[in-house]
């Protein structure tokens, strides 16, 4: 079912957590709410499933304004971070639960959460209960409870935050997997970025209560919007630098403390409107910076500090005032201390704004 | 097997303290075989050693006592005003404090700082003080010489700490859970009675056990506010069974403050269990 946010507004007291969003979700999408914690995610989930009235806009499921619907009208399944099940309940109890309150036969009831417990491994557990199941079983029992009424819409809430690294990513391929199989709309909550890049079709990036920007994973990785946006999503963060742009004829210089380099054409004209003399800001991401021996386009800097994070090594390099992060092939062997050059792919670069941290980049 | 050497070395360890314990309870202890036995025997040797078995201390069960001027045909009266009595403080208690409990737990209203500030002074107020004020209250709303009048003073002086202790309950129940409840299909009244109340079932016994026994051993506020000998509770009884030295039959006192000690006793093995899971305010132990 397609799902649609309009004008949507929350306040608590006079703290607006969510400030005017609009979204529009497809019918059978898998979408990742992403933002840093306390910037309403929650809040808005929490309105999905109908526990908090918005202050103003509307709700639509399908073609129906559900907006002052009960939750247990809207037909949404829910999975909360600390998976909520009830505490007097068996396992079985638990997921036989919606179904209970929808008066189903007792005999279909338990076909229905048999075969949804074989299906989430949960056979040997129905009569636990949850304090006697461990964290992943007890996020798998939160899943299953949430799917056993077949809802259009399935909401999730951090649900993978409380496990593991390893059970975590395991996780991940199992929710994106389930989620293709069954087609279901699903807004999945996370305030971890590869989470949000590496399972959903599409993420709206939220901050302090509004929407950032709502694109696809390759589209906010490669033409962000904004700062906020560039430095949240990709790990290592991008790179930001403070430079003022100069142009000589029909030459455009980009010149910080130490260095002047040159835009290429390319981004002469993805940048076109930037003036002679405007301070921005150059962002850069560690994987498009090479370290290389001193030559044209190049930046002076000095080794900070090194970190191998295994595959390669994330190189740690001052200039100026600014820190900037590299990533270099395993066996650099750059000490602390030293001078390194460092060339920038020009083609990978974004500009922003010095004032409002928007991108400077025309088709933006 | 070393466990058994490791027991016997324990016991040789910890020998002094037992001793040492055995001493302390042991006037407890002795106070107790003196009631249990004193109450079927005719003389007392040595304390504590009966004399001449005999049920006549019971005769109150079934016979005629005479106290001072009055007579009461039983016991049976008397306990039934303290059934009442303590029945419907514990009703009382219950009902008031649980919504109390969920108001201040879960609600946001203005004041509520306050509201709970001053319940806890409450609960250190000594109620004694209170008595002359009380009795001009009770008298005012015509409620002096009705237990209902003395339900009521208890009821208000136990309120803040059952309302502390519902709170603490209804404070561990994560708002995820309501949440949760509504999602899955339930109502107000389902959430309530499916999800909510099995969740604090042991804050409600156990605030029923303390409501309970404190109005089974309610005395001051009986014996000031109750004059009648019809009004009388267990409690006023016993006072009045020493009331006149002069005529004291202890064997009759030890069978009376035995009887009133057995629901005390058999409530407790019940509810043993309830009153271990309390935590106050909702502090982990
Ligand atoms: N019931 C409430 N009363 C008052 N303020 C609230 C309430 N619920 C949330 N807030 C505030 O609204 C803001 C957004 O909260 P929300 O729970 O949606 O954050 P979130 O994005 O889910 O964060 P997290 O990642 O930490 O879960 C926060 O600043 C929070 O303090
Ligand atoms: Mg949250």
């Amino acid at each position: 079912m397609r799902v649609i946010l309009r004008d949507i507004t929350k306040k608590f007291g006079t703290f607006v957590a969510v400030d005017n969003l609009n979204l529009n979700i497809h019918d059978g999408e898998f979408v990742a709410l992403l933002g840093p914690s306390g910037c309403g995610k929650s809040t808005t989930l929490l309105m999905l499933a109908g526990i908090y009235k918005p202050d103003k806009g509307k709700i639509i499921f399908g073609n129906k304004n559900v907006t002052h619907e009960l939750p247990k009208d809207r037909n949404v399944g829910m999975c909360f971070q600390n998976y909520a099940l009830y505490p007097h309940m068996t396992v079985f109890e638990n997921i036989a639960f919606p179904l209970k309150l929808r008066k189903m036969p007792r005999d279909i009831i338990e076909k229905k959460v048999n075969q949804i417990a074989r299906k989430f491994h949960l056979d040997s557990l129905l009569n636990r209960r949850p304090s006697e199941i461990s964290g992943g079983q007890q996020q798998r029992v939160a899943l299953a409870r949430a799917l056993v009424k077949e809802p259009k819409i399935l909401l999730l809430d951090e649900p993978l935050s409380n496990l593991d690294s390893g059970l975590r990513i395991s996780m991940r391929a199992e929710i994106k997997k389930l989620q293709k199989d069954l087609g279901i709309t699903t807004v999945f909550v996370t305030h971890d970025q590869t989470e949000a890049l590496s399972m959903c079709d599409k993420i709206a990036v939220m901050n302090k209560g509004t929407l950032q920007d709502f694109d696809t994973p390759e589209k906010l990785y490669s033409q962000p919007k904004n700062q906020f946006i560039a430095e949240f999503i990709g790990n290592p963060p991008m790179n930001f630098l403070d430079v003022v742009c100069i142009r000589e004829g029909d030459k455009v210089y980009l010149k910080g403390t130490s260095f002047k380099i040159e835009l290429p054409e390319r981004a002469k004209r993805e940048f076109a409107q930037i003036q002679n003399g405007e301070k921005v800001i150059l962002g850069i991401r560690p994987e498009n910076l090479k370290l290389t021996s001193e030559g044209q386009n190049t930046v002076k800097g000095e080794i900070y500090v090194v970190e191998p994070l295994g595959r390669d090594k994330l190189v740690n390099v001052k200039i100026g005032t600014n820190r900037i992060k590299v990533i270099a092939p395993q066996d650099y062997n750059g000490n602390m201390g030293e001078n390194v050059f460092v060339r920038l792919d020009m083609d990978k670069i974004h500009l922003f704004s010095s004032e409002d941290g928007n991108s400077l980049r025309m088709s933006a | 097997m070393p466990q058994v050497k490791r027991n016997k070395r324990g016991i040789l360890h910890s020998a002094p303290i037992y001793i040492f314990l055995i001493l302390v309870s042991l006037p407890i202890v002795i106070a107790y075989l003196w009631l249990f036995a004193s109450s079927f025997s005719s003389k007392l040797t040595l304390g504590i050693f009966p004399k001449g078995l005999t049920l006549n201390n019971w005769r109150f069960l079934w016979s005629e006592i005479k106290l001072g001027l009055t007579a009461f045909e039983s016991i049976w009266p008397v306990t039934l005003n303290s059934i009442l009595l303590a029945g419907s403080i514990t009703i009382l208690e219950v009902i008031i404090s649980l919504l109390a409990g969920f108001a201040l737990s879960r609600m946001d209203f203005p004041g509520k700082d306050l509201i709970m500030k001053t319940t806890i002074i409450l609960h250190a107020f000594p109620g004694v003080a209170l008595l002359i004020a009380l009795f001009y209250v009770l008298n005012f709303i015509n409620l002096l010489d009705s237990i209902m009048g003395v339900v009521l003073v208890k009821v208000a002086l136990e309120l803040p700490m059952a309302t502390w202790m519902i709170k603490g309950f209804f404070d561990e129940i994560p708002w995820e859970l309501e949440w949760a409840a509504y999602i899955d299909g339930c109502n107000k009244f389902q959430l309530w009675y499916k999800v909510i109340l099995p969740q604090i079932k042991p804050g409600i016994s156990a605030v029923a056990i303390f409501a309970f026994l404190a109005g089974w051993s309610e005395f001051i506020y009986s014996y000031t506010f109750l004059f009648s000998s019809e009004h009388y509770t267990l409690a006023v009884f016993l006072k009045n069974l020493i009331g006149d030295f002069r005529f004291l039959d202890y064997g009759l006192l030890a069978a009376a403050g035995l009887f009133y000690l057995i629901p005390v006793i058999v409530f407790f093995l019940i509810s043993q269990k309830s009153l271990m899971k309390i935590n106050f305010g909702g502090i982990k132990g």
